[in-house]
């Protein structure tokens, strides 16, 4: 429970009784509200608003049934909000139901990603690995998963598989090797996913869970990344069997290939070398504020992440004072929007003890014998955000699994705890079993279709499914080792 | 309530910033140059006088262009040695040249021809696979050659990027120490016109879309004749390579460009993907600019 809620079940004095109907009407709107997020493409509504009207029927119907229920005690603790230092303020109920670090994290994030971009970094980057690759299949199917794995870590999934699936479609078109380009998008859909997993920030579930969790940016780091290692490696053997990619045989074909990715030029989209320089300064330095955040002197860790990260966007944003306002455009206001009403649904749900609910069910899973407990709920975790948006479904399991003394033991508060990471790799790999199951995936789709390549969404299943079940067998195997070595 | 009309919505955010990408990717591609001294082993001269006149025609085209050597076959093809156009088709099929030494208008003394190539060279340009190097003038009315040795080579074309075969074929015939002139004119009426449609497209802002384009379409060129100079550089060949890339009325361009540089041969390509049955505009070029000797790919 975040400390917004605390304040407020404070001020209410206490939680009142909510009768066994509401539950269930609560998780039966909680249940349409998930099948309308996996039908979000059908529906053709943006997130936000779908959530969006979720959290407003939710907080009318929750208001009035609190009224006609139980007066004295309504189910949303209306009333002032006590702060740390004792002042009272006035909000409207569904702010302080907002995790607000969670939202500075991603909108610092990504305005801090979008202006260094700018720089060309990345690009840059992606070229120089094309080049060095000498244009051989094998070697730049190893070089851009590598880079998938790093960028879907450093910026974001859909950012990432953007960059690479777009310089895969025009490297591999140079080379003449369109034949390779549908295994390659593919690989580099599923790679994203498991870069996702590499730190704390690398993407929303992680974010959500790790705040929760109380795991640091270091700690997240040094678990996740021998997996991500491993992983890495087995997807892109599995690719090379899979789709048959081999390398160059011959001299005459390695000189042929080299020649043509050598015509690439990577500093084409370096505006400037003086901005190129300090945005590679200033992506160290986030991360290294960001992994010694905790550790931060003089009480500035007390500032948090989400502080972190808009500092460093504020600075970067500096190269471009005189039209600010065109970054402030490209932040995706429509996730930010979601997560906002999803925090306050949740809220709601857990006024009405459908997080309860569900938290009973998961206890009985997390009370089967550990190895069992953690396999399974791993699995329950992927197999729900193949089909659905991961992020609500880490949201209510971060929220279940802080209340349960299985996970959190007496004192409240177990970071190290694998059950956190049984919700992190599931949520995360789960996305790599269909082509709905993450939006990175869905880029890759989007990407192959604009190529014109033919694969469906069963096709995508077919082809994924061995690969999402060696990552999660991965998981489950390092998920276990991590409990034995914790 | 009914759906608002549709409107012109901006393209899906995702969609876009892929396209952003590839267009960023694509825009960092470059055409490579690869050099290769095009073999010229026999050159056909064909003329619809004597056999005479066609030797001393011969002698005269090798002491204008001082690249040929001595290694260099020299054939004449005279006036009696064919009647139409099959029949000089045969003959050098025969010959087997690497390059064919002609005028415009041959055995056309009777018609005063103007703006044409004549039958002869029209179908030579079309069905041939060899070079036609295109001597000043006409067959009845011919301009002598220089007096002084070809120093500059001009490539004329609106598509230079990734052209190989034009520019190794300019640089056959630019002497050590000549100068070598690549240039890639845009049709700017064609762009205004294009620019004029962009502006009745709402969803496009005009000024950023001309300046971009216009941008893109010299940046191509222009990276290619940078790769043509660094590799022609690594190869050794002792010219100065010089890069007009612009807007501009290409045939005036071309032509005004001529004169002020005083150009000893230009050289172009007929067989593009514009040129269909050489309508293009290295026909425009061949009938309009008759006093520069041309090189016909």
């Amino acid at each position: 429970m975040n400390v917004p809620s605390m304040l407020l079940l404070a001020e209410a004095g206490g939680h009142a009784h909510v009768p066994g109907w509401v539950t269930g009407f609560y998780a039966v709107v909680l249940a349409a509200m998930v099948v309308c997020l996996a039908l979000e493409e059908k529906l053709h509504v943006k997130k936000s608003l779908l959530v969006g009207t979720f959290a407003g029927f939710c907080l009318i119907t929750e208001t009035v049934i609190g009224y006609f229920t139980d007066r004295a005690h309504p189910m949303l603790p209306f009333g002032p909000v006590t702060l740390p230092n004792g002042h009272e303020m006035n909000l409207p109920i569904f702010i302080p139901a907002i995790d607000w670090s969670v939202i500075t994290i991603i909108l610092g994030a990504s305005l801090f990603v979008e202006v260094t971009s700018r720089s060309g970094i990345f690009t840059w980057m992606a070229i120089r690995l094309t080049k060095k690759s000498g244009g051989d299949p094998w070697r730049l199917l190893l070089f851009y998963g590598v880079l998938t794995v790093v960028f879907s870590a450093v910026l974001n999934n859909v950012t990432a598989m953007i960059i690479i699936g777009s310089l895969t479609t025009v490297s591999l078109g140079k080379l003449d090797r369109r034949d390779l380009l549908l295994g390659f998008l593919v690989t580099e859909g599923l790679l994203t996913n498991v870069g996702g997993l590499l730190t704390l920030i690398s993407s929303v579930p992680n974010i959500i869970v790790g705040k929760t969790a109380g795991i640091s940016f270091a700690q997240f780091f040094f678990v996740a990344s021998p997996y991500v290692v491993v992983a890495t490696a087995v997807t892109l053997l599995q690719a090379r069997m899979t789709f048959g990619v081999k390398g160059l045989t011959t001299d005459e074909e390695r000189t042929e290939a080299a020649e043509l990715v050598a015509g690439f030029d990577e500093s084409d989209y370096v505006p400037s070398d003086r901005f190129f320089w300090t945005s590679v300064a200033l992506l160290v330095g986030f991360i290294l504020c960001l992994a010694g955040q905790s550790a931060l002197p003089f009480q500035l860790n007390e500032l948090g992440m989400g502080f972190v990260a808009l500092f460093f966007a504020g600075t970067a944003l500096w190269f471009y004072k005189k039209e600010v306002d065109t970054f402030y455009k490209a932040v995706d206001w429509d996730l930010l929007g979601f997560f906002a009403a999803l925090f306050v649904v949740i809220y709601v749900m857990e006024q009405a003890e459908v997080l309860a609910l569900i938290g009973k069910g998961i206890g009985l899973m997390l009370g089967l014998p550990a190895m069992l407990a953690q396999g399974s709920l791993l699995v329950s975790a992927a197999a729900a955000s193949s089909v659905t948006d991961n992020i609500p479904l880490a949201a209510v399991l971060a929220k279940i699994l802080a209340v349960d003394p299985l996970v959190v033991g007496e004192t409240g508060s177990n970071p190290g705890s694998p059950f956190w990471w049984c919700v992190v790799f599931g949520a995360n790999l789960g996305g790599n079993i269909t082509p709905i199951g993450s939006a990175s995936t869905v880029v890759a789709m989007t990407i192959i279709h604009r190529q014109k390549l033919p694969l469906t969404f069963l096709g995508f299943v077919k082809v994924a499914v061995p690969f999402a079940l060696v990552q999660i067998a991965l998981a489950i195997l390092y998920v276990w080792i991590y409990a034995l070595l914790v | 309530m009914s759906d608002p009309p549709p409107q012109h919505e901006p393209p899906d955010r995702r969609l876009g910033a892929i396209d952003e990408f590839e267009s960023m990717f694509k825009r960092a591609e470059r055409s490579p140059f690869h050099y290769h001294e095009l073999p010229i082993g026999t050159v056909a001269v064909v003329t619809d006088g004597s056999p005479e006149e066609a030797a001393a025609l011969a002698d005269q085209v090798r002491d204008h262009f001082t690249r040929f050597d001595d290694r260099t076959t020299w054939q004449t093809v005279p006036g009696d040695r064919y009647q139409n156009v099959n029949e000089l088709l045969d003959v050098l099929r025969d010959v087997g040249p690497d390059l064919v030494v002609t005028s415009r208008c041959l055995f056309e003394k009777s018609l005063v021809p103007q703006h044409t190539l004549g039958v002869y060279v029209d179908v030579l340009t079309q069905v041939a696979d060899f070079p036609v190097l295109l001597l000043p003038g006409t067959a009845p009315q011919p301009r002598p050659l220089k007096a002084e040795p070809c120093r500059e080579v001009m490539v004329v074309t609106d598509h230079l990027a990734g052209d190989d075969q034009l520019v190794n074929a300019a640089a056959r015939f630019c002497p050590p120490g000549g100068t070598l002139v690549l240039c890639h004119v845009e049709d700017d009426v064609a762009f205004r016109r294009h620019v004029e449609a962009i502006g009745r497209v709402p969803q496009i802002n005009t000024d950023q879309a001309r300046e971009l384009i216009a941008e893109q379409l010299l940046a191509v060129a222009s990276h290619y004749v940078d790769a043509c100079a660094a590799e022609l550089k690594r190869s050794d060949r002792d010219y100065t390579v010089e890069k007009v890339v612009e807007f501009g009325h290409r045939i005036v361009r071309y032509r005004t460009l001529a004169d002020e540089r005083k150009v000893d041969l230009l050289v172009t390509d007929t067989k593009d993907e514009d040129q269909l049955a050489m309508q293009g505009l290295a026909y425009a070029l061949s009938v309009e600019i008759t006093d520069v000797p041309q090189l016909l790919l």
